[in-house]
């Protein structure tokens, strides 16, 4: 695991985290980068609920197309919180989790190299790094809790804080 | 408003109230009652309306409904009261209700076109009526005219109309009491323990919030919720009501997330926090991502 090129990134982010979370969160983040190609994902150990937290976008054009495709810019940020199987939680620790995730407002990195090809940082398609930084900072209402299993298997399920109707 | 409350159970046993209930008060219950003409079906109920024991709390507290004690709201009927029920059940039953007597104008018809060939003596109304075989004699049969067979006649109709709501009898004397009463009378002691005052807790603070609320036992939950009346609007949640420190592992979320998604709900899992005072509320969904 240390020497997949990727595990360099979650060391770099969370070096002082346990082993175990750095286990966990390199699984998620694997899964989201490269098997489910999300475009941004970010890594951040949050020592108060004892937890590496990612943070990323699924599609990043979303961000900069015109009016037309607005359903598209909702795209939100998603935060995720990798979880072993056999972790508990309960309203109280939800709740906990909650408070303590809304006090990050630092902005998360942008990736040092942008691999996709049709939008760079530099590419000229009006990416503004600073815009990015911003819109990620709001306070969460809701995660993900991204359960990984022994076989590598990661479920993703939204808590909301809160009572939030199904979308459709 | 009248709740009758009967072993512990907190019941309306007229259309008036339940609209009102439902209408003005978002407070649903469940019609439990069978249809007397629509009997061996389930899907469509009659009265009474049973109340979840959350309703029945809620509307005494906010003052507004009284609680009636079912048995103690009968006093024994005096001998002439008794006979006029009995002489106005007979009316009732000899031909003021029209289809009673189509009906038995009918059956009456039918029974003497069975009988019209043949001499029949003996009381029509018996259930079975010896009469002589209507068919035409067999060539096979021996003596043709004097067996007697048995023939089905179609058997007397009685309507009978027995009242649900006692509203209409002369020794009903409902005496509605307020929850303090209720409570010190113990005719209505609910909630007793400490979880079914979470209970309680959690159910006014999702009715405060102007949701439709039923039982949830079809999804897994404790609740469903609807956003407006439940016959015309879908239910989007699920309630599990969980004491705060209880704990769940993630694939308990797995399975509210997944039930909800696939019938388009949120499960949402509600506490109640001591320390504010107030609701506390997490939804699960499923993300779909996987």
């Amino acid at each position: 695991m240390e020497r997949h090129p990727k595990f360099k990134d979650v060391l770099d982010a969370a070096a002082s985290a346990p082993k175990h979370l750095q286990r966990l969160a390199f699984q998620v983040y694997l899964d989201l980068l490269l098997a489910k190609d999300w475009d941004v994902v970010n890594l951040q150990y949050v020592e108060a609920i004892d937890k590496i937290v990612l943070r990323g976008k699924r599609e990043l054009q979303a961000l900069f197309l015109n009016q037309s495709f607005r359903y598209c810019a909702q795209e939100e940020e998603h935060l995720m919180i990798p979880m072993d199987t056999d972790e508990l939680w309960s309203v109280n620790s939800l709740k906990e989790w909650f408070s303590k995730l809304s006090a990050i407002n630092e902005p998360p990195r942008a990736p040092e190299r942008y691999e996709n090809p049709n939008i760079g940082i530099d590419g000229g398609t009006g990416f503004d790094r600073r815009h990015f930084a911003n819109h990620l900072r709001v306070l969460p209402v809701s995660f993900v809790m991204s359960v990984v299993s022994s076989d590598s298997t990661v479920v993703y399920y939204h808590m909301h804080r809160g009572l939030v109707a199904p979308s459709e | 408003m009248l709740v009758h409350i009967s072993n512990g159970t907190g019941l309306i046993w007229d259309p008036d109230t339940i609209l009102e209930l439902r209408t003005r008060h978002h407070v649903v219950g469940a019609l439990i009652g069978t249809l007397p003409r629509m009997p061996l079906q389930n899907v469509f109920k009659s009265l009474p309306l049973v109340l979840m024991p959350e309703e029945v709390t809620l509307l005494l507290e906010n003052g507004l409904a009284l609680a009636v004690d079912g048995a103690a709201s009968h006093r024994s009927p005096s001998q002439s009261e008794i006979d006029a029920d009995a002489l106005n059940a007979r009316r009732n039953d000899s031909g003021d209700i029209p289809d009673a007597a189509a009906f038995r104008l009918r059956a009456k018809s039918k029974q003497s076109d069975v009988a019209s060939d043949s001499e029949r003596d003996g009381d029509s109304d018996a259930f079975f009526t010896p009469v002589a075989s209507p068919l035409p004699a067999r060539a096979a049969s021996p003596t043709p005219s004097s067996t007697p067979s048995i023939i089905f006649a179609p058997a007397p109709i009685n309507i009978v109309t027995t009242y649900a709501a006692s509203r209409t009898l002369p020794w009903f004397e409902p005496k509605g009491v307020d929850i303090t009463e209720a409570r010190r009378s113990e005719l209505w002691t609910w909630p007793r323990t400490d979880a079914e005052r979470l209970r309680l807790k959690v159910f006014k603070g999702l009715w405060d919030k102007g949701y439709y609320i039923s039982s949830g036992s079809k999804f897994g939950g404790d609740y469903l919720m609807y956003p407006g009346d439940p016959s015309r609007y879908h239910s989007h949640f699920v309630v599990s009501i969980v004491a705060p420190d209880r704990a769940f592992g993630p694939l308990d979320a797995v399975t509210f997330g997944r039930l909800g998604t696939t019938v388009k709900k949120s499960h949402a899992v509600c506490s109640w926090d001591e320390d504010r005072d107030e609701l506390v509320s997490f939804c699960v969904q499923w993300s779909g991502w996987n």
